[in-house]
């Protein structure tokens, strides 16, 4: 099925055909994700009387809607990025607000009903549907004990209102609750973290514009990411973190992995790669700010868009 | 050019890298051995297999993320960013380097003294190359006679490289790179270079034998 237009934008004939050129792209994409899903322009003016496309894409599960400068239309790669964006909005609608919680179990060997017990128990949670819930798993199969899986670092994510009964249905069903403090909040460490980041503003290396913590789950190692201007700019959208240990650098973790990346290459990662963890802590505000000390507001504005599903 | 398969190839150089740190430590012993009445010892040994696994590493880093990266060019990654590469390789070595240095100043120090050891030929004025050199010119290396200033003579790599003040220190600044490889990303190329650390002795102590 074709884009439907609006009324105003059939009378604009020249731009209503370069829309419709455009279901070339759009279509496709959008049926990947959803058979039932449709696609309404509009067109209007700006404050300052220039086009202003409107996209509203709607299907059984929400709508989502984003304007279109006409000149936009002809960079394909940056019409398919921001069509993509919009099809998460509308499969994933934005909730700002709800925040994400991990629940983490300890790691265990589990007999697989077990596992099969705490999947249907999950499943019986009242509107779970709505909980957005994702499993974080490793499950490992052991030859020397064939009746049980390992179970390392697994956590069940869900939205903040569903941690609750998440955490009872894991307990009903034989597991415990990984309890221990994260890193991040064991004491000193946050105050070493800081001076480390200070460090490197004042002995001529790149200067950080901003500096956080993400992956605040993991027990042994602290993410830090360091934006900074002054960091060479690659292009490709790469977030590649260099590893060090920690001794007598940070207390109580065993090696410290940071993320130096230019501005811009940051917002490109977001782009291409935009389910890497950093970006997933990012909107679920599960990160720790540590230059600026604001808890992330300046970073907020400076990269708004990294916030969106 | 661009290379088919680059993370293959990546990987291969990773895993000859590793096997040049196996032989750098292996090296890594005393001897008792003897060239025409003088003492020799395998120090050169360790300090050219310690320089050519950095060089292998960095450069199947780099290929890992690019395919466009030539790996048969050039031997001194971190003293010249790789001549005649594309440009756009500059700027990972350069974050690279950037990252080692905010918590290891020294590190890319000791990389860049360890290729200062690699074999290169000396440099003269292209004016002058017709006169008679003197050998004060041949710089200190791991392969071929050099001038040595300590001694006031020429000296070959096997008795002017020494165990404790070269191979202890090259072999040193190989472990902590190859332990921040193991850390870092990405997970397929740095992972089991972690591993290999977990199963290889890598100490110093140049008394003890690795199994």
């Amino acid at each position: 099925m074709p884009s439907q237009l609006s009324a105003p934008l059939e009378e604009r004939s020249e731009l209503a055909e370069e829309v419709r050129a455009k279901d070339r792209i759009l279509m496709p994409m959008l049926f990947e994700h959803s058979q039932t899903a449709r696609a309404l322009w509009d067109l209007a003016e700006d404050d300052r009387r220039r086009d202003v496309l409107t996209l509203v894409l709607t299907d059984r599960w929400g709508s989502a809607a984003c304007d279109f400068a006409p000149e936009e239309l002809s960079n394909e790669e940056l019409f398919r990025s921001r069509v993509y964006d919009l099809i998460g909005e509308m499969i994933m609608p934005r909730r700002t607000g709800v925040l994400r919680v991990r629940v983490e179990l300890r790691d265990a060997f589990a007999p697989v009903d077990q596992l099969e017990q705490l999947r249907r128990r999950l499943g019986q949670i009242q509107s779970i549907g709505l909980a957005r819930l994702r499993l974080h798993n490793q499950v490992r199969f052991v030859p020397q004990r064939p009746n049980h899986f390992l179970l390392t670092n697994f956590a069940i994510e869900v939205d903040e209102q569903f941690a609750s009964p998440v955490r009872d249905a894991v307990v009903e069903c034989g597991f415990q609750v990984r309890e221990d403090p994260w890193l991040i909040q064991r004491e000193g460490l946050r105050e070493a973290l800081m001076q480390l980041v200070d460090q490197h503003r004042r002995d001529g290396q790149p200067n950080p514009d901003f500096a956080l913590c993400f992956r605040l789950q993991d027990r042994e190692t602290i993410h830090l990411l360091e934006v900074s201007a002054e960091a060479p700019e690659l292009g490709d959208g790469s977030l590649s973190g260099v590893g060090f240990s920690a001794l007598g650098v940070v207390p109580y973790a065993h090696s410290i992995k940071i993320y130096l990346i230019h501005a811009n290459d940051l917002q490109t990662a977001f782009r291409v790669n935009r389910e890497h963890q950093l970006f997933n802590d990012i909107r679920n505000d599960n990160c720790e700010f540590l230059l600026p000390d604001d808890r992330g507001e300046a970073f907020r504005q400076a990269f708004p868009d990294l916030q969106r599903a | 050019m661009l290379w088919e398969k680059h993370k293959e190839l990546a990987i291969a150089l990773r895993n000859q890298g590793l096997a040049d740190c196996l032989a750098a430590r292996f090296s890594l012993r005393t001897i008792d051995l003897k060239l025409f009445g003088e003492p020799v010892t395998f120090a050169h040994i360790v300090v050219s297999k310690s320089q050519q696994s950095v060089e292998k590493l960095t450069k199947g880093y780099l290929l890992w993320q690019s395919q466009s990266f030539d790996p048969t060019k050039g031997h001194a990654p971190f003293t010249q960013l790789i001549d005649d590469q594309l440009p756009n390789h500059q700027p990972a070595l350069s974050r690279l380097i950037q990252s080692l240095n905010l918590v290891n100043k020294s590190m890319v120090r000791e990389l860049k003294w360890l290729e200062s050891l690699a074999p290169k030929p000396p440099m003269v004025a292209e004016d002058k190359r017709g006169n008679l050199q003197p050998l004060e010119i041949i710089q200190e290396n791991t392969e071929y006679p050099y001038w040595s200033v300590a001694q006031k003579s020429l000296v070959a790599p096997a008795q002017g490289i020494k165990l404790l003040n070269h191979g202890v220190r090259a072999f040193k600044a190989l472990r902590n790179y190859l332990t921040v490889l193991g850390e870092s990303d990405p997970p397929e190329y740095g992972n089991q270079i972690s591993d290999f650390l977990k199963h290889h002795a890598m100490s110093t102590e140049i008394t003890e034998w690795p199994q």
